[in-house]
């Protein structure tokens, strides 16, 4: 039989599911938006991830959840985004010492040792300006689709000052920019620029020792990754898929947790 | 709006505080290398009686509010949020701490002692806490206790203020192997007393129509008060000051030409933002009277140099019962004839802001007088929005003008 | 009087209904710092004004700590309740809570200046005068005579109050778990509520000798200010943890230590109890503080410390700086848990707290 594992991270935008087997490969994922019910959008994520190579539910022996909606999820156990984006990085990238994650509607820093074990952490989840939601307002506010910001932002030659370090505050800036003729792609990477520094302010209270690592979904913003890898002056380790990596942790603490549950 | 340039006044005075404040520095960087020690003091610190130890007091606060108005506090902000002290402290303090934890190599030298005093704020006492926990440098705790009656000025109270003044002195003189002089204290006291009184006097001139000088001056002219009491120099600043503003009343100069509606401030200004004291003047509105401009001064007698010391640390600021404070305020509205209060809710002042809304309340309803309360920060221009607060402005002034 | 405590605790509303009913008077006021034995002795019940059941003033801005704010909210609802209140000098909102409520209540309120700087005679000796004006005010506001012996027995009843809490809260020593944070809280706000006869009674009542079952949990130290509000204390306890330790002003602040040698001087005697003791956040030195945390760290033998800090409190704020590296010095990892409204976060804290939890077991 072969065995497999899921990890469930229930973000309050996009659920993300991921697969995998008893080697550890990634067999399978998926991300659909998260919505108002935790447990249909589970329950469609994994049939999509299921589905794309034909495997059987009933191969999977062990479901952990973590994530905002981790409590509404049928899982076996349940994780901290914390442990599970720390042992999802150490799977990949074993050198990674900080772990900058920038989600939907929040941002996390982790410090972690060599041996993976979560040494310090710094959370905002109270205030949209560190977040995804951030650039998801001002994006629909300038009129276009988050997938553009990137391309936007490497076209910006001089990116405006964004001072207000609330969002509801930054609009008023954006729409002044805007209306007194200033290119779009600037005000985006101005946007950018103002989203980095809240994250680097909040983020060096733990410091960035070496390796660092960027994941969650904002990080598929090639933009603002440049922006913050700027702010903080190194080269981040960029995984390939950084919205599945905290899914990913959870799957290995799934394998974990079916070993040892199986000792007792 | 339109681009035309600003015609309302600053007294030439005023333009000379820049150089004040280098030459203040200058002086604390000299003591320091003659081996003096430099305490750094809370504003409502007794300087009077360092200056009789031959202690040279720099102030911290008033360094804050320097690097916002210079655009650069920023940094020092960032060293203190690295440290993980919070946004939501006092943004004085999270300046003068990531000072401290970046070296001090800028124009406060290093200080070799704290001294606080809570009266006007108990931050002060965390603040200095959290100074000596990083530096080691000796720290020297002391209290005017909150003045709840007139009567406090005379009893216990008083007393208990003299003995740690008398404290301060026993460790000054046993950690720092200084002498007292009383000498020098009677005439550092004799020179603050008369910094005080010119500037008093010059501060009551405002109640002339059109008013001398404005915001803009008050804001910075206070400075010798601060830290420089005690000198000769504050005392030729306001001298000279006083000399201008005369000869201003004389002439019926005021800050600008048409004034319209006289104002009051209430709390410490935004450092960074002198603009929209311009704001309020280009539209015919002048700010003649502010409680923290006349904080500081206090007249002392130089027969009894520690008790006259001690009162003052008990009177200054907001250490004084919420009614003998808006006895003060109703008193000023009518002499100063005021139109209109504007009230700042200071993020980084809570001891200021907590129980200004009452306040406001029985201003407003005493003298039926429109007023306007608006949040910021003193010196963080990063909670500083701009736009919405402009706007609030105008409808304030919309206000006077129906009336 | 017989009330359940955890009825009590969770609705403090109707104690104070039954006081008002039996003809009680009752004197409110703001924190540990302020002798409930004067008090006593002075024929009223003192009752300690927590923060729960209200939200936030519009008298204050939103930068005001939530504590101060529902503090004075309650204090505005309960006003006819009370006979009077006692505010005491902390921090700078509790201080403007006095200037706030002096303009806008009828009764009586008292102002007691507390010196920030806990060291040395010359601050017993201040305070002592304070008290001195506290006694002058009970007799002035509602004819409570302090008489030398109705002072004494005060002392007694309530020296007695703070030992037996000491001698629950010591259970815990060493490892065991006998009483959890919640069970603890319970107690000791109680003992803030109730008649002292009566909270005695019941305590000596209780048994808790036997370890609790899931002793094995991650044992945890909580660091702050004034919680009354035991829901939040039950959400940190059930994110996975025991509570064994704290240093908080409603918790092991409250009672710690007891008034000694009282019978020459009482007033003196209660003065240098109130000064010396561990001090609050807002007040000096902090280095006492700090090491009354580690002193309980290890003699409960916490894994790890809960920094609990609301939003806007400034001395909490400070002070998270000094115990985080203190504690770093030490290997003993810490956590802030900044909030503003816990009803509406406990979410949230809950999270951290797992994830530090997580973070302790490695």
């Amino acid at each position: 039989m072969n065995s497999m594992y899921t990890g469930v991270d229930a973000g309050a935008s996009a659920t993300k599911v991921v697969i995998i087997d008893e080697a550890e490969n990634i067999i399978s994922y998926a991300i659909v938006p998260s919505g108002v019910n935790f447990k249909a959008s589970f329950e469609n994520a994994l049939k999509n991830a299921l589905g794309k190579l034909n495997i059987d539910i009933k191969d999977i022996v062990y479901t952990v959840s973590t994530g905002y909606g981790r409590e509404l999820i049928d899982a076996n156990a349940v994780f901290s985004e914390i442990t599970c984006i720390s042992r999802g990085i150490r799977k990949l990238y074993p050198s990674v010492r900080t772990i900058i994650d920038v989600g939907g509607q929040d941002s996390k820093a982790i410090r972690v040792d060599e041996n993976g074990r979560v040494l310090d952490f710094v959370m905002n989840d109270k205030c949209a300006a560190g977040t995804g939601r951030f650039l998801e307002v001002m994006a629909n506010l300038l009129g276009k689709p988050i997938g553009e910001l990137s391309t936007l932002h490497f076209k910006s030659s001089n990116p405006v000052k964004i001072s207000s370090t609330c969002t509801v505050f930054a609009e008023s800036e954006v729409v002044s920019y805007i209306s007194r003729g200033c290119k779009i792609e600037d005000v985006i990477a101005g946007l950018h620029n103002a989203i980095a520094e809240r994250i680097f302010a909040m983020a060096s209270r733990i410091g960035f020792e070496k390796e660092v690592a960027f994941t969650g979904g904002v990080a598929k913003n090639l933009g603002f990754v440049e922006a913050l890898s700027k702010r903080i002056g190194l080269t981040p380790i960029l995984p390939k898929e950084p919205q599945i990596i905290c899914a990913l942790g959870a799957a290995l603490l799934a394998k974990k947790q079916f070993k040892e549950h199986l000792r007792v | 709006m339109s681009g035309e340039k600003s015609r309302s006044r600053v007294l030439q005075a005023t333009k000379k505080i820049g150089e004040l404040i280098l030459e203040y520095f200058a002086k604390a960087s000299e003591a320091k290398a003659q081996g003096k020690p430099i305490a750094w003091v809370t504003v409502f610190t007794p300087v009077e009686l360092l200056r009789s130890l031959d202690i040279y007091p720099v102030a911290p606060e008033h360094f804050g509010a320097m690097c916002s108005a210079r655009n650069f506090i920023l940094e020092y902000f960032k060293e203190a949020e690295r440290k993980g002290y919070s946004q939501n402290l006092c943004s004085y303090s999270r300046c003068g701490l990531g000072y401290a934890l970046s070296g001090m190599t800028g124009l406060m030298p290093p200080p070799d002692i704290l001294i606080t005093f809570r009266n006007s704020c108990n931050v002060y006492v965390k603040w200095w806490q959290s100074l000596h926990m990083h530096l080691g440098t000796p720290l020297f705790v002391g209290e005017a206790p909150y003045v709840l009656t007139q009567e406090d000025l005379d009893n216990y109270v008083l007393d208990y203020v003299v003995k740690q003044l008398m404290r301060l002195i026993e460790l000054a003189e046993e950690k720092f192997k200084l002498k007292f002089d009383e000498e020098r204290l009677i005439e550092a006291v004799k020179l603050s007393d008369k910094a005080s009184e010119l500037w008093l006097e010059a501060l009551k001139l405002r109640k002339y129509k059109p008013c001398p000088f404005g915001g803009r001056d008050s804001a910075s002219d206070i400075f010798p008060l601060v830290v420089m009491q005690g000198t000769k120099e504050a005392v030729v600043f306001y001298e000279e000051l006083l000399r201008e503003v005369k000869e201003k009343v004389g002439k019926g100069e005021g800050v600008i030409e048409n004034e319209k509606y006289r104002l009051l401030f209430d709390g410490i200004w935004l450092w960074y933002a002198f603009d929209m004291i311009r704001y309020f003047e280009d539209k015919g509105a002048v700010f003649v009277y502010e409680p923290y401009s006349e904080a500081w001064a206090y007249r002392l007698d130089p027969s009894k140099p520690l008790e006259s010391i001690a009162r003052k640390i008990l009177s200054m600021g907001l250490n004084v019962d919420i009614d003998l404070r808006i006895e003060r305020f109703l008193k000023n509205i009518k002499e100063f004839d005021i139109d209109g209060a504007v009230l700042f809710s200071n993020r980084s002042c809570k001891s200021w802001s907590a129980p200004q809304l009452v306040t406001a309340e029985v201003i407003g309803s005493e003298f039926n007088i429109p007023y306007l309360i608006f949040e910021a920060d003193m010196a963080d221009p990063r909670q500083y929005a701009e736009a919405q607060i402009k706007n609030r402005i105008d409808a304030f002034l919309e206000v006077l003008r129906e009336r | 009087m017989s009330i359940s405590i955890s009825d009590m605790c969770k609705n403090p509303e109707k104690l104070l209904e039954k006081y008002e009913d039996s003809g009680v008077k009752v004197l409110g006021y703001s924190c540990s710092y302020v002798p409930e034995e004067l008090i006593i002795s002075g024929g009223l019940q003192p009752f300690r004004l927590p923060n729960i059941g209200a939200s936030t003033s519009k008298l204050t801005p939103t930068f005001i700590c939530q504590f101060a704010s529902a503090v004075l909210e309650n204090i505005l609802k309960f006003e006819e309740i009370f006979c009077g209140f006692i505010v005491a000098h902390t921090c700078d909102p509790m201080w403007r809570l006095y200037d706030i409520v002096k303009k806008k209540i009828k009764k009586p309120v008292f102002f007691l200046r507390v010196p920030h700087n806990t060291e040395g005679e010359l601050s017993i000796d201040f305070f002592g005068k304070e008290l001195l004006r506290l006694k002058k005010f009970l007799k002035e506001n509602f004819n409570a005579e302090v008489s030398n012996d109705a002072l004494l027995d005060a002392i007694e009843i309530c020296n007695m109050n703070r030992s037996l809490l000491k001698e629950i809260y010591t259970l815990n020593s060493d490892g065991k778990c006998c009483v959890d944070g919640f069970n603890r809280l319970q107690l000791t706000i109680a003992s803030m509520w109730m008649p002292k006869d009566e909270i005695n009674t019941q305590i000596k009542a209780l048994n808790f000798k036997s370890n609790v079952a899931g002793s094995n949990k991650a044992r945890l130290h909580v660091s702050g200010t004034a919680i009354y509000d035991l829901n939040m204390m039950k959400c940190i306890e059930d994110s996975g943890c025991f509570v064994v330790s704290d240093d908080l002003c409603t918790g092991s602040r409250y009672f710690w230590s007891n008034v000694e040698n009282y019978h020459g001087n009482p007033i003196y005697a209660l003065a240098k109890r109130y000064i010396q003791r561990t001090p609050c956040p807002s007040h000096s030195p902090l280095q006492n503080r700090l090491h009354y945390i580690e002193f309980m760290i290890e003699r409960f033998k916490a894994q790890g410390v809960l920094i609990i800090a609301n939003k806007f409190c400034d001395p909490m704020l400070y002070d998270a700086v000094h115990i985080r590296d203190a504690l770093a010095k030490r290997n003993t990892p810490t956590i802030l848990i900044d909030y503003e409204n816990f009803e509406q976060e406990a979410g949230r804290i809950k999270t951290r707290v797992e994830a530090f939890i997580e973070t302790l077991s490695g």
